[in-house]
């Protein structure tokens, strides 16, 4: 070997380490604003630096990693994402809550999937969105997206459009919960059932006091505990043999229910910003390995869907909600 | 639906409007750090909108920037946008566009595969050149006009398809056509196919330019015209055969007036082409002639053609030309009868050739005649040769036996077979092969004729005496080719002369030999008696005979002055003399002294042995040499007898006195002669008185060795029988001769 193949290897090492290093970054630095601000989204921003860094840096060695690391974050996040979820127990909730908040999944989810068809958005991306909408926003999306397979700029699509609708919750809520009237009971119930993102529940129902955000998170949870359910349809359905569930989903629901069931509450607390931490990669690994210009050519049809899907959801939701309670 | 971009702007618009104002109602009623984050969140969301909006705008233009690539690229492109605005109205207009497009460009592929099929299916060769007549395009007809494929041709320059000395001539007529900028036609050019073969191409060209005015090129079609050009060179050839032969070439039109008339024409008839277009062609015939040619007409008519061998025609001076003439029929490419041909030769040169060929021929057959006369002539005496009882053959100038006759084979053994080829020394004893390049040598220098006896030598090895006389044989330009050598055996009559002679001869000598004598008494006395004896004599001396005491001889005396009998003392011109004497019973009596005295001894002492050797040979005769061994030395003298003999008297074998032996002898030889001899011959011969003629005829008498007949009143006397046994060779009598 001789001392330029020496260089060249040390130059690709470096390289590599540079990749790394540009990887971990934006979902390192993403995690730690939504610690700062839980009302960004921590996935969201994470998608947000890596396509702008990508877009900037456009390496091959750089998108090349971030490919293979997704092979690696990707199961991981969605294994450790089980400990965040909270599987209710009957005595938790009263049944009507549980109802409306399934309730809610199932509207927002079909109701969005039309509108999705309606505006020819195609069949991935409006699973995503759907799945997106009806659950837990970005997290939801990353869950499913193994199964679901969509393009890259399909899910950054995803991402960014769920995340738009839900910050526009996050700012309308407020104004209904003060204009309309609404009991903080029922807005809790509102936020925590229709709203995208954990975090948005929280900024959304913060200025109602601090009751009206546990409950609304708790809510959340029960939408949040759906994703082992609807994980697990989604895998039937897209799997290639019958009834094949990918490992890092049973995995995935054993993790869930450990938490949930088992595991000490601290340990599951140790383990949630991991859950978190590996997302953040995983969506900044695919921000940096997409084109900004692809991204852009899903066009205005899955927003469209995304706001119309939401908001008539939201409205059908409003009058159920009224009309039950 | 339909949404313009307009009232989509105005939609999201009012959105964020709205949105603002909730967000203003939010944020003055959140706390003061919540603000931040809704402004914040509205900040991200007009953002993400913004940015699917942007999109919405910017792909449909994107793929409308595609499909326009795609458009200019040559494919066809059709963009499906279903945003209801007017990206949508402008992709459908693409999309129509694109639709014209296509159909403009499918009608224009036709229209052009059309033309290309035209210009591919054409026989001609269409192509296109730039300004430096370099190929840019060139139809596949170009495979079967210069053997090269399209693709080898584009590229490359006009002129190096062409010959090298074509190349220069093209070059310099192209440049000129460059420089006029304008259409050409009917320019003809060699062009060499790839197999090497050379074809003509007529090209035809228009120039064509840019948007500036600049000659960019010519488009232009080649035509294989080398079939064209070979006809026409085969017309012109043609037409100059028809036009510069000999013949005379007339065409006739079907009233036989005359159309075209050629040079052999006007050579035969002295008319000029002007001068007899139109007439008839009964003008170049005499009346007699009309109504065979009339006969002509119609069987040229009914068969083609007419033929009239050896006919007359008229010249314009009134003069007669023989002719043969062929009357043909002509018909046009429909089969239509349009006129004549009439070719005629000139024969009149050619019948006067035959009637002198013929008479050149009577001449030759009265030759061969004569030739067969003489032939028979020549076999008849062929025959007398081949029949005659003396032996004949030939030899030629290398010495080989060419012919010989019977006589010849029954005299030497061979056969004819065995005789031709072989050399002619075979017939010679040894110690006379010399003989052969001798006569080869005397024939060569011109003598013609030398007759002499000598031998020759059988097959069987038996050595004869021959007579021979050899004769030139000339070749046709006269030049000696080679002689005839007529041998007549003589070997029984050599002897018994030779043996009478030598029994008659007082001293012992043969014929053949040369004799040095020192004394000139019995020079004389040797000469004298051989001369009685019948050798013909000959002296060459200083002295004269009476001086000498010579009887009965020619004389020649040695003198620088020429004279009568004079002889130069030259050794050639003496050589000469004693070569040339003819016959064979010569006796010489030369004097030496003063030929030694004018040659010197070394060239007498050649002479001497050339005489030598030639009476040897031919046995010319006897010699006898007379030197004074005064004037020469010791060793000269001995050289000279030691190469010749010297003379020995011959024993007596009788008891005669002299003058009576004499007397019988003289007596005996006349007698020989068939003579017989009288008193006073005797008296006269031996100048003696008639008494001691009478006493001494007695003597013999008495003797029984003469007697005398009475001849009225003459006396005769003849030798008896008895007397005649005194010169008999013992052996050999009269009568076994």
């Amino acid at each position: 070997m001789n001392g330029g193949e020496i260089e060249y290897g040390e130059l690709k090492f470096l390289k590599k380490v540079f990749g790394l290093v540009t990887i971990i970054t934006p979902g390192f630095t993403a995690y730690v604003i939504s610690r700062v601000y839980p009302g960004l989204d921590a996935l969201f921003l994470a998608l947000i630096f890596g396509v702008t860094l990508g877009s900037f840096l456009n390496s091959k060695i750089v998108r090349d990693l971030a490919e293979r690391s997704l092979a690696i974050t990707l199961p991981l996040g969605i294994v450790l994402y089980g400990a965040k979820i909270k599987i209710p127990l009957p005595d938790d909730f009263p049944a009507w809550v549980v109802f409306l908040t399934v309730l809610s999944a199932l509207l927002l989810g079909t109701v969005v999937f039309i509108f999705a068809k309606i505006f020819k958005v195609s069949k991935k991306l409006s699973v995503l969105l759907a799945c997106g909408t009806a659950i837990c926003g970005v997290s939801a999306i990353t869950i499913v997206s193994p199964m679901v397979k969509p393009r890259k700029e399909e899910f950054s699509a995803a991402i960014i459009v769920i995340t738009v609708v839900g910050l526009t919750g996050a700012i309308l809520y407020p104004f209904l919960g003060c204009h309309l009237g609404i009991s903080p009971e029922k807005y809790a119930i509102l936020c925590g059932a229709t709203l995208h993102q954990t975090g948005l529940v929280e900024i959304a129902s913060i200025p109602f006091g601090s009751d009206v955000m546990q409950n609304s998170l708790a809510v959340k949870g029960i939408r949040i505990a759906l994703i082992s359910i609807a994980s697990l349809l989604i895998s039937f359905a897209y799997s290639e043999n019958r009834f094949y569930v990918p490992w890092y989903i049973v995995a995935f629901l054993v993790v869930a229910f450990l938490s949930s069931f088992i595991l000490a509450p601290g340990i599951v607390k140790f383990v949630k910003p991991f859950s978190t931490l590996a997302f953040s990669i995983t969506l900044a690994s695919i921000g940096l390995s997409v084109n900004i210009r692809d991204i852009q050519k899903v066009r205005l049809s899955p927003l469209i869907a995304a706001y119309g899907g939401w908001f008539i959801s939201l409205i059908l939701f409003m009058l159920i909600m009224e009309w039950r309670l | 639906m339909r949404v313009p971009i307009f009232f989509k702007i105005v939609i999201i618009s009012l959105f964020f409007s709205l949105l603002s104002i909730i967000l203003h109602t939010v944020t003055s009623n959140a706390k003061p750090g919540m603000a931040l984050a809704y402004h914040i969140y509205m900040f991200m969301i007009i953002l993400g909108i913004s940015f699917f909006v942007a999109g919405s705008i910017t792909e449909p233009l994107e793929r409308l920037k595609k499909g326009f690539e795609s458009i200019m690229g040559g494919e066809s492109a059709r963009i499906e946008v279903k945003t209801g605005d007017e990206l949508e109205d402008l992709a459908n207009a693409f999309n129509y566009m694109v639709e014209v497009l296509m159909s403009q460009k499918n009608m224009l592929k036709r229209s052009e595969e059309k033309y290309k099929m035209l210009v591919e299916d054409i026989n001609d060769w269409v192509f296109e050149v730039d300004n430096s007549f370099v190929y840019t395009y060139s139809s596949p007809k170009v495979r079967d006009i210069i053997g090269y494929e399209p693709e080898e041709v584009v590229g490359k320059k006009m002129f190096d398809f062409m010959p090298r000395e074509e190349k220069v001539r093209a070059a310099e007529e192209f440049e000129s056509i460059r420089r006029a900028g304008h259409p050409f036609c009917n320019v003809e050019n060699v062009f060499m196919r790839k197999d090497g073969s050379r074809i003509t191409l007529e090209t035809c060209g228009r120039p064509f330019f840019d948007e500036n005015g600049n000659l960019r090129g010519y488009r232009a079609v080649g035509r294989d015209v080398t079939a064209r050009k070979r006809a026409e060179e085969k017309i012109a050839y043609l037409a100059s055969i028809t036009e510069h032969t000999v013949d005379a070439i007339i065409s006739l039109d079907l009233d036989s007036r005359i159309v075209s008339w050629n040079k052999g024409a006007e050579m035969m008839f002295g008319y000029r082409e002007l001068e007899v277009i139109g007439k008839p062609l009964a003008t170049l015939m005499p009346k007699e002639n009309w109504d065979l040619c009339r006969e002509n007409f119609k069987k040229a008519i009914l068969e083609g053609y007419a033929r009239d061998i050896e006919t007359v025609r008229i010249t314009k001076d009134d003069g007669r030309v023989l002719v043969d003439q062929t009357l043909t029929t002509i018909y046009d490419s429909n089969g239509e009868h349009i006129g004549f041909v009439a070719i005629m030769r000139d024969i009149t040169q050619r019948k006067d050739a035959e009637e002198k060929l013929k008479k050149a021929y009577r001449q030759l057959e009265e030759k061969t005649r004569e030739l067969l006369k003489s032939q028979k002539e020549l076999r008849y005496l062929a025959n007398i040769v081949e029949n005659s009882n003396d032996a004949i053959y030939s030899v030629d100038l290398e010495g080989t036996i060419t012919s010989l006759n019977k006589t010849a084979e029954k005299l030497f053994g061979w056969t004819r077979e065995e005789a031709l080829g072989m050399p002619a020394e075979v017939l010679l004893p040894d110690e006379l092969k010399s003989e052969m390049p001798f006569l080869i040598q005397k024939v060569k220098k011109g003598v013609r004729f030398i007759s002499y006896e000598t031998k020759r030598l059988t097959r069987d090895g038996e050595m004869i005496d021959v007579d021979v006389t050899v004769s030139p044989i000339m070749d046709e330009d006269g030049k000696p080719a080679g002689f005839s050598v007529i041998a007549r055996d003589i070997t029984s009559k050599v002897r018994t002369e030779e043996r009478i002679l030598k029994r008659i001869l007082k001293y012992d000598v043969d014929r053949g030999k040369v004799y040095l004598i020192e004394k000139p008494d019995l020079a004389v006395d040797v000469f004298n008696d051989l001369v009685k004896c019948g050798y013909t004599g000959t002296v060459i001396t200083r002295r004269f005979p009476d001086e000498l005491g010579i009887q009965q001889s020619e004389h020649f005396w040695l003198s620088e002055k020429k004279s009568k009998n004079t002889l130069s003392p030259d050794i050639l011109q003496v050589e000469t003399a004693v070569m040339n004497l003819p016959n064979w019973n010569n006796v010489v009596l030369l004097e030496l002294d003063y030929l030694i005295l004018k040659n010197g001894f070394e060239s007498t002492f050649r002479f001497i042995q050339r005489l030598k050797d030639a009476f040897y040979l031919l046995k010319k005769g006897i010699i006898l040499l007379l030197v004074d061994p005064d004037i020469i030395n010791e060793k000269e003298l001995r050289l000279l007898r030691k190469e010749c003999s010297g003379i020995r008297p011959k024993p007596k074998h009788h008891d005669l006195p002299p003058r009576c032996y004499e007397l019988l002898r003289y007596v005996y030889m006349q007698n020989r002669m068939g003579r017989k001899i009288s008193f006073k011959e005797i008296m006269s011969h031996f100048n003696i008185a008639r008494n001691t003629a009478k006493k001494h005829v007695r003597y013999l008498e008495d003797r029984g060795l003469v007697k005398v007949i009475k001849d009225g009143r003459l006396k005769l006397m003849e030798v008896t029988e008895k007397g005649r046994e005194l010169f008999y060779v013992p052996g050999n009598s009269p009568q076994s001769n």
